[in-house]
């Protein structure tokens, strides 16, 4: 992988100083960093937690793919990308991204970049748990 | 043909398997697979909203399915 890119699909906790060091760069006149925390509620019930699943070979495929358009199309120094799976509870953390870019503008737009295309394209999966059951999300129209 | 067909998220909980070994009679490209599936496979209910992906990469309707692929089931992902 390049030495600006890291990606990461694990089932231990995510780290922000991990994806914060990575991205720190000399050049850099600022980090962006996008944080998903696991919310407690969907269209008002109680979330008790969520399980993420994943194809793991091509997730990590498309993240890189994703880090690769953001260095194109985005004047950034590093991006990390970094997805949990497995079992998390309300605020624990699923998703982390951070950029770093010589002028904030561009940080900021990559990191929205990024976050908004692996949610269309990373085959990863969240079960939601409530009281009453479990859902697969936007598994239905 | 042989090809392995791997299913997640809901799919995998509908077909109460997450690998299959299908051999099929002939050649097809993939959107007659979602076809050829939707129909041989009862436990789908009809279920059509997915993409596919054959070894590791989406693959486009008319993109044709070959001997050993391996041909994912991707419904709606739901990262992040």
């Amino acid at each position: 992988m390049s030495d600006n890119i890291s990606i990461k699909v694990t089932s231990c906790p995510l780290k922000l100083e991990d994806c914060y060091a990575f991205v720190e760069d000399p050049s850099c006149g600022g980090i962006s960093v996008f944080v998903g925390t696991v919310r407690n509620q969907t269209k008002g019930k109680d979330v008790k937690r969520l399980d993420f699943s994943a194809y793991e070979p091509m997730a990590i495929k498309e993240m890189k793919k994703i880090a690769e358009e953001s260095l194109a199309k985005f004047e950034i120094s590093k991006i990390a990308i970094h997805h949990a799976i497995g079992k998390l509870s309300i605020k624990d953390i699923p998703v982390i991204i951070a950029v770093s870019s010589a002028h904030r503008k561009d940080a900021f737009r990559a990191c929205e970049y990024a976050i908004d295309t692996l949610k269309e394209t990373v085959p990863i999966w969240k079960k939601e748990h409530f009281e009453s059951g479990e859902v697969w999300v936007n598994s239905h129209p | 043909m042989n090809i392995t067909v791997l299913a997640f998220g809901i799919l995998s909980d509908l077909l109460e398997n997450d690998s299959i070994q299908l051999t099929l009679e002939k050649q097809m490209s993939v959107s007659d697979f979602k076809q050829y599936l939707i129909k041989n496979f009862s436990k789908l209910n009809g279920y059509s909203n997915f993409s596919i992906a054959i070894n590791e990469a989406y693959a486009s309707d008319d993109i044709l399915l070959n001997e050993n692929d391996v041909v994912a089931l991707i419904p709606p992902v739901s990262g992040g």
